[in-house]
């Protein structure tokens, strides 16, 4: 393997504002300010936070790099900007070839353009000149095997067809850096393309983002994202794919892979729990919205800015608890840790549940339009001075605050499973 | 030179896609222009007799060069509406900002050629000669569109980061409708002959109409010239302010 770097990222930082209103007038002022050379922006404003902070590493040719965290650290983030899709707040970024950034297998695609002219499209948007666009088309097609379906509409295309094409792209282009956004579930698919594509690769500068135990084995280097910040980058060692594989469903396990953290872990169990532990004290039976019960857990919900918004969720006492607070906080999509240390939706109690007594909690909430966008939502169980179930609700709901113009009450998706959806 | 291609390719697939689920497909493109001509030709009706008359005449003559300042509109309105239905394209794939632009340009340029059969009616119609004036008169028309791409290429990223721009655009186009000789002929009052002297818009115009009424448009002065000399400056650092801004609109606008 040759030691050329092909990508080399110096001090990237990236900042984001929770505040919406800000946030357009801090773009504003960005837009107009960056044509001006002597424009620095060094300081964080109010509201404003750092998705990445001082980014720095360097790729190899033919190097496989992983990158990870746990979910919501701004990993696509790291990779748009590499690919020039998203503009960075501050620092460098050096690409040597052509680069391409393909996330999941229709991204990009246009449903009612034909599987030609989207391989067409594609292939014009990564800067192909007429004349190779003419000759790549028909590899392409002969590739993905849709000769004959080229005038196939891609909305009447099925998921192995578009998979096809998006391989065949990547195949034929030959860039030489790819950056992979959650690409695995598709790429563990064995057959021939798929063969050809891991070929292909093979020879190339590869970004792997995505869930750490689907790129453990694929890459050389991980670059471990935490809070925006890059909190380990060489190669894989036992410790780090340990708690790599570990980091989807295992609340006991620690925020940060760093053993020190300023910040409080936020969804690690604290406090008092029992002699069982905090996890089997209570149990979230179901909840309802707007008056509508769905499967626990709700992983997305869409609510209305303008509306107020009823909760009901049923918990399940697994042992005689007394309680104190149960509440709701919201926090920020790109950042675990939430936007004010206070809760936002309290109910305050003082009760003591038999083992086995289902009680209701209702919330109701209006939230304020500024915070428009997707967000993390928590629950938050006390008792006796301290938490005893801290539900990270970003695996639980996924949280949409609509603008006031939609129809309807919001909606919300249950999903009982990852095969199964109820709506 | 890319760039051009590209921006054919988006133009032509945004084209195909904007229509393909509408019933009447294309043809809802020249629509408007079908429309247009047929209020025309029932509007010059009752004036056809009497283009001696003052009155009907002035009228005549703001339908034309309402529809030739349309061009302009259509340059200032086209980055703005590509920009924002290409936005699925440019979320996942690096496209050049340029090309974009240059889609907004065919865009533009073939709004204007659906506008075509329109300066025929209104040569034909209101001035009863066939001749080929409607066609010498898309020259000027062409640089009214260009004109137009300025102020576009930097309202279109502007307006996607604040709506006050999009909501905005309506008294940008209605001042300069204001300081050139559209609804009102040309003044001889000192400062709105000044004003026209310095509005490359008015010569445009002015010049495009002649094309269509047989009569002599105003002549290339030297502070037209000036002015439009800077524009083309100016059209130079709206590209680079287009350029330079459209990767920096964040992904959830």
């Amino acid at each position: 393997m040759t030691t050329q770097a092909v990508v080399s990222v110096a001090n990237l930082s990236k900042t984001a504002c929770s505040n919406y209103l800000l946030a357009n007038r801090y773009l504003f002022s960005d837009f107009i300010g960056h044509n001006f050379s002597s424009y620095r922006k060094n300081k964080l404003r109010q509201d404003e936070f750092l998705i990445l902070d001082s980014i720095s590493f360097t790729a190899n040719k033919a190097e496989k790099i992983g990158v990870t965290g746990f979910s919501k650290t701004a990993q696509s983030l790291l990779g748009r900007i590499l690919a020039g899709l998203a503009m960075p707040t501050n620092g460098n970024v050096k690409i040597t070839g052509k680069c391409v950034y393909v996330a999941k297998p229709s991204a990009g695609f246009k449903s009612f353009l034909s599987v030609a002219e989207n391989a067409k499209l594609r292939l014009a948007a990564w800067g192909e000149t007429p004349g190779a666009i003419s000759k790549l088309i028909p590899i392409i097609l002969k590739t993905a095997d849709l000769k004959e379906k080229s005038s196939k509409l891609m909305i009447n295309c099925s998921n192995e067809e578009i998979r096809s094409l998006a391989y065949a792209l990547l195949i034929v282009y030959d860039a030489d850096i790819y950056i992979l956004d959650d690409f695995f579930p598709w790429l563990k698919t064995n057959d021939a393309l798929a063969q050809q594509l891991h070929n292909c690769l093979a020879s190339k500068t590869v970004f792997y983002i995505g869930a750490a135990e689907q790129i453990v084995s694929m890459i050389d280097k991980v670059l471990l994202l935490e809070n925006g910040k890059l909190t380990h980058q060489g190669p894989l060692t036992a410790e780090i794919c340990k708690y790599l594989q570990n980091e989807p469903a295992n609340e006991k396990m620690p925020r940060s892979y760093l053993p020190e953290t300023e910040e409080e872990p936020f969804d690690e169990p604290v406090g008092d729990a029992g002699e069982n532990g905090s996890l089997t004290t209570v149990q979230i039976e179901k909840i309802m919205i707007n008056k509508q019960e769905f499967q626990y857990p709700v992983t997305c919900l869409l609510a209305r800015a303008d509306q107020k918004t009823s909760f009901a969720i049923d918990i399940k006492a697994l042992k005689k608890i007394e309680l104190q607070q149960v509440y709701l906080q919201i926090h920020s999509r790109f950042n675990p840790i939430p936007f004010t240390r206070e809760p936002i939706f309290v109910s305050d109690l003082s009760l003591t549940l038999a083992q086995g007594e289902v009680r209701r909690f209702h919330f109701e909430m209006q939230l304020p339009a500024m915070h428009r966008g997707v967000y993390g939502m928590a629950l938050e169980i006390k008792s006796r001075g301290s938490i005893l179930k801290r539900q990270n609700l970003h695996k639980l709901a996924r949280f949409g605050i609509l603008a006031a113009n939609i129809e309807g009450d919001g909606m919300a998706i249950s999903v009982s499973n990852s095969n199964h959806t109820q709506v | 030179m890319n760039i051009f291609y590209t921006g054919w390719i988006i133009f032509i697939q945004d084209f195909h896609l904007r229509y393909r689920r509408a019933a009447l497909g294309f043809f809802w493109f020249f629509l408007p222009a079908l429309i247009g001509g047929g209020a025309l030709i029932t509007a010059s009706l009752p004036f056809f007799q009497h283009t001696a008359n003052p009155q009907s005449f002035g009228t005549i003559h703001i339908l034309i060069n309402l529809l030739i300042f349309q061009s302009f509109v259509d340059g200032m309105t086209a980055p703005i509406q590509m920009l924002r239905r290409t936005r699925l394209l440019t979320r996942d794939t690096p496209v050049q900002p340029g090309a974009i632009l240059a889609a907004s340009l065919y865009m533009g340029l073939f709004t204007l050629a659906t506008r075509l059969p329109l300066f025929f009616v209104a040569e034909y119609f209101f001035f009863n000669q066939a001749g080929t004036g409607w066609i010498y008169a898309q020259g000027y028309n062409m640089g009214l569109l260009f004109l137009g791409l300025i102020p576009g290429a930097i309202l279109a990223p502007l307006s996607m980061v604040m709506l006050d721009f999009r909501f905005g655009l309506p008294f940008i186009q209605g001042f300069f409708l204001l300081i050139t000789p559209v609804l009102y002929p040309v003044v001889q009052n000192h400062v709105w002959t000044t004003l026209q002297t310095w509005n490359p818009l008015a010569y445009l115009l002015l010049n495009s109409q002649s094309r269509i009424t047989h009569h002599s448009g105003p002549a290339l002065s030297w502070p037209t010239a000036i002015t439009a000399g800077l524009c083309l400056l100016f059209f130079s650092y709206s590209a680079y302010f287009f350029h330079k801004t459209v990767k920096r609109i964040p992904d959830n606008l």
